[in-house]
């Protein structure tokens, strides 16, 4: 028998060594066959809260009962995702505005008042909505109107920049009209936006919900094919250190960057998490 | 009669081929596909240089990047240089813009009506911008024509999400949507680790294919915000004497040769897409791949349909409008991309060879036959003739384009700025009087060359 090209000792070693490098990726014919986990995420926390990690520091969950009625109002901060401090690798999240959600049912019709505002660009940006929605599971959007616009110095509304649209949605075709425009859209699932989403969830949560609808984000953006699914529970450490668990809901689709929502026990919406932009809640009122 | 209406809508760092009405089956962007039927893309389209600043100015002015003075992000407009806004102004056009805007050196409010200022983050200002564009198009009153400049930023929010210590990118939900992960590009570099981009090196396959799933859904962000503006123009009141223009500043990396970002002067980066649309006026439905176009024809092409006097100096630029009403016109041979960012490099791409120009090497690659640019030529003593003919390509822009040599106190500032540093001499580096130097003493190397 002839001699071993390498004696079982050296085998050992380059084989201890080799393996060491693969882990840490750099054996490249190795890591083509390495397609799970991330080198990105490895100290971000939980993907959900990620975009708003810094802004945890600084919330505390809203613990004002959810109604029992049917009307009431949602109140969000919008956090805007920042920058990285170069210097002190410190991740920044701002108040860049607020959305209110009212919701009211009367008769055979759920109605909700949306008022957002944003500061972009150095000046406030509006948009007051009604939307009319069927009383089926969605709240699937039936009509609308809604007006936009942003302010001028002293506050009052650029006469430019004032845009008013109306729209409607049935049987599956949706309409948008301006004064000098429309816009015409074919939805094959139940069409909601993205100011009901979170009563939608917080009405209809179970565990292992597992839906599909189409968006017409701000009432004129139309992306179909949005998966709605439960995605486990989610740890979120807050303000005084304490960490709560929030059960976690996925929304991936056209157009969208993937969105989490988080509810607590209750099923209050707490967070929505996207990239750039989040929502935290900040009130539940009860409306008579 | 009338003159037209210009409505110039352009998008921040898109893959030329991210759209699918062009064939790519990882993004639905139908807002653009309509766009693409009813007009006319030009699909061997390039832009000036593949980063935001450099080639934003290219297009308002019709000018190269080492004319201009903006040879990178940051640096100033040579303030002689008029833009579209101003020379518009000038001959009876109202000029308004909104968004992005991101010529260095100069205040956008200086050359145009503004509208809305955008954000630096698309998710946060697209929608915005598009809202202030379509309701200036409602609001408008005059008999003036217009020229509507629309910037959004978005796909360039791809830049975000996997910046070192935790942009928002959700990179950990990656395995929980595995299946809906596109595939890695033919020509990824599997070695990116040893030989890619230094914040890429760190990131996992999943991590690249979460990318480009990231990177597509931002294009169909954008795609529905041009549909708004699209829509409401071509359902309005305008709709029968306006000039839609869709265009983009640079590519992204996407994953191509394992890359991210622009810079560069591969295709993924230096390649764009550059759409019209005028049905009726123009040739509607028409994907051209013979005519080699550059963003700085898009100066040329608006001057000519608004018409008004070409801007002065446009060495290069040459309008698209015979290629765009099907009428014959001798075109040009080859068409340029520089770069001052990394290794000062030029790109000559002709109808079937590109040539990547350095100072101390060449790269050739086959477009027709290897679109990826996966089998560097350069080499091979049967294309010895290609890269010879590129060269006197270069050397002839080169001799045509009027290179601009810095500031005229450029010295006094680079004394300034060492001053300010309190540094000595031999430490200082000044970037900026460098970059000018450098690319002025390069180009006068070339045109030397006999």
């Amino acid at each position: 028998m002839g001699k071993a090209l390498i004696s079982r000792r050296q085998f050992l070693r380059s084989s201890l060594i080799a393996t060491a490098l693969a882990a840490h990726g750099q054996l490249p014919l190795l890591a083509k066959e390495r397609t799970t986990g991330s080198g990105i995420d490895v100290a971000s926390g939980p993907y959900a809260t990620k975009p708003i990690r810094d802004y945890l520091k600084r919330f505390s969950p809203t613990n004002e009962a959810r109604p029992q009625r049917q009307n009431y109002a949602l109140r969000y901060n919008i956090v805007h995702w920042g920058a990285v401090s170069k210097r002190t690798h410190a991740l920044t999240n701002s108040v860049v505005g607020e959305v209110v959600v009212k919701r009211t049912v009367a008769g055979n019709q759920v109605t909700y008042e949306v008022r957002q505002r944003m500061r972009i660009g150095g000046t406030d940006n509006f948009i007051v909505a009604e939307i009319v929605c069927d009383p089926d599971r969605w709240n699937s959007l039936r009509r609308w109107n809604l007006r936009s616009y942003y302010t001028a110095t002293g506050g009052q509304p650029e006469p430019l920049s004032v845009l008013s649209e109306e729209g409607w949605c049935k049987d599956g075709s949706i309409q948008v009209r301006g004064d000098n425009y429309r816009h015409s859209y074919g939805a094959h699932n139940p069409v909601l936006t993205q100011w009901t989403v979170p009563d939608f969830l917080s009405r209809c949560t179970s565990s292992p919900l597992n839906v599909c609808f189409d968006l017409l984000q701000d009432l004129s953006l139309f992306k179909p094919r949005q998966s709605l699914v439960y995605d486990g529970s989610t740890p979120v450490r807050l303000a005084g250190g304490e960490t709560v668990t929030l059960q976690t809901y996925a929304q991936t689709g056209q157009g969208i960057l993937p969105i989490h929502y988080l509810l607590d026990s209750q099923g209050r919406v707490q967070l929505v998490t996207s990239s750039i932009l989040s929502w935290t809640l900040s009130s539940v009122e009860k409306r008579s | 009669m009338r003159r037209p209406n210009i409505v110039f809508v352009h998008v921040d760092q898109m893959h030329h081929q991210a759209i699918s009405a062009y064939g790519c089956k990882h993004v639905r962007t139908p807002n653009i596909d309509r766009i693409v039927g009813r007009g006319y893309s030009f699909l061997e389209s390039y832009c000036a240089m593949p980063q935001c600043c450099p080639a934003r100015t290219s297009w308002f002015t019709g000018r190269m990047s080492k004319e201009h003075g903006v040879v990178v992000n940051g640096y100033p407009i040579d303030p002689e240089i008029p833009d579209l806004g101003r020379w518009l102004r000038k001959y009876g056009y109202e000029a308004v813009h909104t968004g992005k805007w991101h010529v260095t050196g100069r205040d956008v409010a200086d050359s145009f009506q503004v509208l809305h200022r955008g954000s630096g983050h698309g998710e946060l200002g697209d929608s915005a911008v598009a809202r202030s564009a379509v309701a200036y198009l409602e609001n408008r009153t005059g008999d003036k024509p217009f020229f509507l400049s629309v910037g959004f930023l978005n796909p360039h929010d791809c830049c975000f999400p996997a910046t070192s210590h935790g942009g928002p990118g959700k990179y950990g939900f990656a395995p929980r949507i595995a299946h809906q992960l596109p595939p890695l590009p033919e020509n990824f570099d599997y070695d990116y680790k040893n030989s890619g981009m230094s914040q890429t090196r760190n990131w996992s396959l999943q991590d690249w294919r979460y990318y480009i799933y990231s990177y597509y859904r931002l294009v169909e962000m954008i795609d529905a915000e041009v549909g708004r503006v699209y829509g409401a123009l071509a359902s309005g009141r305008y709709a029968d004497n306006t000039l839609f223009i869709l265009t983009s500043d640079h590519g992204d990396g996407l994953g191509f040769h394992a890359k991210v970002s622009k810079g560069y002067l591969e295709e993924e980066a230096g390649r764009v897409p550059a759409i019209l649309c005028w049905p009726g006026r123009i040739r509607e439905d028409v994907q051209d791949r013979t005519h080699l176009v550059s963003g700085v024809d898009i100066a040329a092409t608006v001057c000519d349909y608004a018409g008004v006097p070409a801007l002065p100096k446009m060495t290069i630029a040459r309008s698209w409008r015979p290629l765009l009403q099907g009428n014959e016109t001798q075109w040009r041979d080859y068409v340029i991309c520089e770069t001052s960012i990394g290794p000062l490099s030029a790109s000559v791409r002709d109808g079937q060879f590109k040539s990547i120009i350095y100072e101390d090497r060449t790269r050739l690659f086959d477009i027709r036959n290897d679109p990826l640019e996966t089998k560097d030529l350069a080499g091979d003593a049967e294309h010895a003739a290609v890269k010879k003919r590129h060269r006197d390509h270069f050397r002839e822009y080169i001799k045509q384009i009027e290179v601009y040599p810095g500031p005229p106190d450029i010295e006094r500032r680079i004394s300034r700025q060492r001053r300010a540093a309190r540094m000595p001499r031999a430490a200082v580096s000044y970037k900026r009087g460098n970059l000018y130097r450098a690319y002025v003493k390069w180009y006068e190397k070339i045109k030397a060359e006999s």
